[in-house]
């Protein structure tokens, strides 16, 4: 070999590994990428399948006989109230500080605190009731913080003679305290000054009671019997229950869960049972109603409820958990729970536990719920929520309040999805596989050259643009032509296969002197004069079919609303960007059908339709599935067009003129909002993975079929 | 010399596409009965005058034509006779073997039923005639509803032989149907087209000129878009009038 060429191949072969490197570390770049995306979101979701945990520390103690217990946002201390009419702090890391309360005299006989933890009601040796107020000040001694719980006084209400307190709610101005009663229960209300009470009646003489936050509504159990009072009306001294329901169990606690929709009430069974109240059959009249049951061992001993959230540590003397409302589930039991505890609680924030025993032993755990409301039970099956009555695949998750139950089923986002994609593809495959059949067999080859780069052009429009025409031309205007649209999709296929039909019947010369040019003439005029024509009568087909009014006529007839945006907006809006996919991939299965087999059905006396159908269809027919597929991989990822076209609204609906809301618009639309590791921030990374799922799995069955497809005809176009 | 009437005539035609003219005046007479080879070196015509009977030339791009193209005495362009119908009457076989990813069945059935035919007996009488007619029955019958792809390339061919004669066409045009077959599966195609003969005309392309000498009982040499010469082919191989046919028979060029 000469030198020259020697060093010529040298050169080659070094510019050939170049490439390949190059090549290689690409690709593999790329598959890296999708990879990680993948290893990302899994991860990002993982931590939702934790059932949360309990950390246990060293119980402290300090002063015996506690009569209730209340702990500040910090879990600085746990501040209790002794029988000797004291004020124990116990914290958890020095020694405890006994502060006597001014104007108590001991023994206390009982006390009781609200769902917030910021009262405390207590009867002493005097026998009046005094509400007390606790608070914790903050304060800095340098550069350490040191948290000062306090109570003070503030209200004083007579007392009745060792009748149980049942519950204390309301504000630090006008508390309320609910005690037992001769006829019932007492609710004393108002100020020392002013003060006011209502006699809540009950056959039976009440065990548990419970008032909402506001003292707007009261609970009462006896042991046969629960009964529910509403407290909003006027000041009347004698108050029947507005709803009653008879009990299987002897209740023994009760609390009420932050929101003050559900009563837990714990019975001697050992069940805790949710109550609700719902409007009744009759108009105006109020229901009792059984919205879940929590079973368990050993009789019920005492429930407390979080402030934060829907759960609640349920007190059994066989053994004590942690549940919650939302899902229904019991999430972990409490590891060495004192058995001879006397007050126990969660924290304000819900991160931690406490339990107080009749000896004055403080005990407390550390708590991590982890994502309670992201059950799969909440984010793909129905779920009743508060305030509903039967279950419901609802996506709502935020709310104005912090007592906001989220609800989180992704099944109508998915549904919502599907939906978008469908009427898409709806749309858009049959255009998109028409022209591509029609571009490929029949059209002129003048005409194949140009329409082919400007269909693919239509996928070059940025889908903000199209979401844009979409949302605020195309809504609107459908809107006033729903009828005629509607009509045209009807008509024009018909129009077409009946044009069909007449032109086999027309006679031989006539159709002789016909040249994919003039039948292309032909056509359009034919489409363009039926689509006028259509909307012209558009009026007196919505007179005559829909009494003149088919938005009146849906909702009358099929109880079906007619949003602005809705599917057949996002069916057109998102088939647009999805026809340039489908067409491509259609016209490029169709020009790899082998010509050969044109040309033998063509010679065997086939005219170009049935050349088409018999021949081109059937051996295009996987790649033409495999351009759907992606077409529909493409209409299922698509975000910008159904963010700004679909409403986004979270319905469950499968009706053409309601909007939706999609997986990938509600994670454009809420995953900036939530806050990072939160629950929501899960879940909606947990809809990208199924989105990403999805979409994988679309796109590789298209991938798969298509190579079939190469497989099966490959030998004959070779 | 043929006492059978003419069953593909050609009278003065010249043809072309788009700029290029391809035939340059041809008369060409096709008798009813037996074999005619078409013969001459690449690029010189012979295809596009075999499409010319049954039209497909129709569907290339710039086509176009002067003169006469007649099949049983009547104009292929007789506005009255559809394109279907004439193919019907004028089968043809392409050079490479296509048959259709059906059946065996449905590959010979693929005509008669464009044709509308749907009674069962009468499908199943083509369907066994137009097999044993393409020497295929014996091969065949015991496997009609299996792939036709997974038959060999001669059976292949002989397979779109029979999908061509199941319409029952007078005329058989055949495009180098051997040109990719081994020579065992030549010999046998060979014999196929000599019986297939003495019922109807055959039209048959080859470049194989011991092909035409062993079939054809006529052979015309096209040479650059012209007819040089037609005649009896032991003629026209010992006794060629022209000179340039000479040196195209004893492989001086071509």
């Amino acid at each position: 070999m000469s030198p020259l060429a020697a060093s010529r191949l040298r050169r080659s072969r070094a510019v050939d590994r170049l490439v390949a490197a190059l090549i290689t570390v690409g690709g593999s770049s790329v598959l890296l990428a999708v990879a990680f995306l993948m290893v990302f979101l899994v991860a990002q979701c993982l931590p939702m399948l934790g059932t949360g945990s309990l950390k246990r520390t060293p119980p402290a103690s300090d002063g015996p006989k506690p009569v209730a217990a209340l702990e500040d946002e910090y879990r600085s201390a746990v501040t209790l109230l002794g029988e000797d009419g004291a004020m124990h702090v116990v914290p958890r890391s020095s020694t405890p500080r006994v502060t006597h309360l001014d104007g108590v005299q001991p023994p206390v006989r009982q006390g009781r605190t609200d769902a917030a933890g910021t009262l405390l009601a207590l009867e002493d040796a005097s026998g009046a009731i005094g509400v007390w107020a606790f608070a914790a000040e903050v304060k800095w001694h340098g550069n350490t913080r040191v948290i000062e719980p306090s109570l003070r006084k503030i209200a004083t209400k007579p007392g009745h003679a060792g009748a149980p307190i049942l519950a204390v709610a309301g504000d630090l101005d006008i508390p309320a305290v609910l005690v037992a009663s001769s006829k019932g229960a007492m609710l004393l209300t108002g100020t020392d000054d002013a003060p006011a009470s209502v006699e809540l009646m009950l056959p039976s003489p009440p065990r548990v009671g419970a008032l909402a936050a506001d003292a707007s509504q009261a609970w009462l159990a006896s042991g046969r019997e629960l009964a529910w009072y509403s407290l909003a009306g006027g000041q009347e001294a004698l108050l029947a229950s507005q709803a009653t329901e008879p009990l299987a169990s002897p209740p023994t606690a009760a609390a009420m869960v932050v929101g003050d929709f559900t009563l837990l009430l714990g019975d001697e069974s050992g069940s805790v049972n949710a109550w609700q109240v719902v409007t009744g059959a009759v108009a105006g009249s109020k229901v009792i109603n059984l919205a879940g049951t929590f079973a368990g061992n050993g009789a019920v001993r005492a429930l407390a409820a979080s402030q934060r959230d829907k759960a609640f540590l349920v007190e059994r003397t066989r053994g004590t958990s942690i549940a919650y409302l939302t899902s229904r589930r019991t999430l972990l039991s409490v590891p060495e729970f004192p058995s001879d505890s006397t007050v126990a609680g969660i924290s304000p924030r819900r991160d931690g536990l406490f339990a107080v025993t009749r000896a004055g032993v403080v005990h407390r755990w550390g708590l991590d719920l982890a994502y309670p409301e992201a059950t799969a039970s909440t984010l793909f099956l129905p779920t009743r929520y508060e305030g509903f009555t039967s279950p419901e695949l609802a996506w709502q998750s935020t709310g104005g309040s912090e007592s906001f139950e989220p609800k989180l089923s992704l099944i109508p986002l998915l549904v919502g999805t599907l939906k978008g994609a469908l009427y898409a593809l709806l749309f858009s495959a049959p255009c998109a596989l028409a022209a591509a059949l029609f571009i490929s067999q029949f059209a002129p080859a003048a005409l194949r050259q140009v329409a082919k780069p400007v269909v693919e052009m239509m996928a070059a429009v940025p889908s903000v643009v199209v979401g844009f025409l979409g949302a605020l031309f195309l809504a609107p205007l459908l809107q006033r032509h729903i009828v005629g649209t509607l009509a045209l999709l009807v008509f024009l296929p018909v129009v077409v296969v009946a044009a069909a039909a007449v032109w086999q019947g027309a006679p031989v010369m006539w159709r002789r002197r016909m040249t994919p040019t003039r039948e292309l003439v032909l056509v359009s005029a034919l489409l363009a004069s039926v689509s006028v024509g259509v909307f012209a009568v558009e009026k007196g087909i919505e007179r005559v079919l829909f009494a003149g009014d088919l938005k009146g006529w849906l909702l009358s007839a099929a109880g079906i609303t007619y949003d602005q945006r809705n599917a057949v907006v996002v069916g057109f809006a998102l088939g647009f960007a999805v026809i340039p996919i489908i067409f491509t991939l259609a016209e490029d299965a169709f020009s790899n059908v082998p010509p050969s087999l044109i040309s033998a059905s063509l010679a065997l006396g086939a005219s170009r339709w049935q050349a088409a159908r018999t021949v081109a269809i059937p051996a295009a027919s996987p790649g033409l599935f495999a351009a759907v597929m992606t077409g529909l991989g493409r209409a299922v990822g698509e975000t910008m067009i159904v963010l700004m076209a679909t409403g986004n609204t979270p319905i469950l609906s499968f009706s053409p003129f309601n909007g939706m809301r999609t997986m990938s618009a509600c994670i454009a639309v809420e995953l900036p909002e939530a806050p990072y590791g939160g629950t929501l921030y899960r879940v909606l990374i947990l809809t990208a993975l199924l989105l990403f799922a999805m979409t994988f799995v679309i796109n590789t069955a298209a991938v798969m079929i298509s190579n079939r497809l190469r497989r099966r005809f490959g030998r004959l176009a070779a | 010399m043929s006492a059978h009437p003419e069953a593909l005539g050609l009278r003065d035609l010249v043809l072309g596409f788009g700029e290029t003219e391809v035939l340059k005046g041809i008369d060409l007479s096709v008798s009813s009965r037996g074999v005619t080879a078409l013969i001459g070196p690449s690029g010189c015509g012979k295809s596009t005058v075999l499409r010319c009977f049954n039209r497909m030339n129709d569907h290339l791009v710039g086509f176009w034509h002067r003169g006469d193209i007649s099949v049983t005495g009547r104009d292929v362009y007789d506005p009255t006779w559809s394109l279907e119908a004439l193919r019907f009457q004028v089968g043809m076989v392409f050079q490479k073997p296509n048959p259709f990813p059906l059946s065996i069945k449905e590959n010979v059935l693929f005509g008669p039923r464009l044709a509308g035919i749907t009674e069962t007996a009468t499908l199943d009488a083509i369907l066994s005639r137009s097999l044993q007619r393409a020497n295929l029955w014996d091969e065949a019958k015991d496997r009609l509803d299996a792939s036709a792809l997974e038959f060999s390339g001669g059976q292949q061919q002989r397979l779109c032989i029979a999908r061509a004669l199941a319409s029952s066409p007078d005329i058989l045009l055949l495009d180098e149907p051997a040109s990719a077959l081994d020579p065992i599966a030549t010999a046998r195609l060979e014999e196929t087209i000599a019986e297939l003969s003495q019922d109807i005309a055959v039209l048959l392309v080859t470049h194989n000129m011991q092909q035409a000498a062993r079939v054809a009982q006529r052979t015309a040499f096209l040479y650059l878009g012209r007819l040089v010469e037609e005649g009896e082919t032991t003629k026209l191989f010992s006794a060629p009038r022209e000179r340039l046919t000479e040196e195209y028979v004893t492989g001086r060029f071509g």
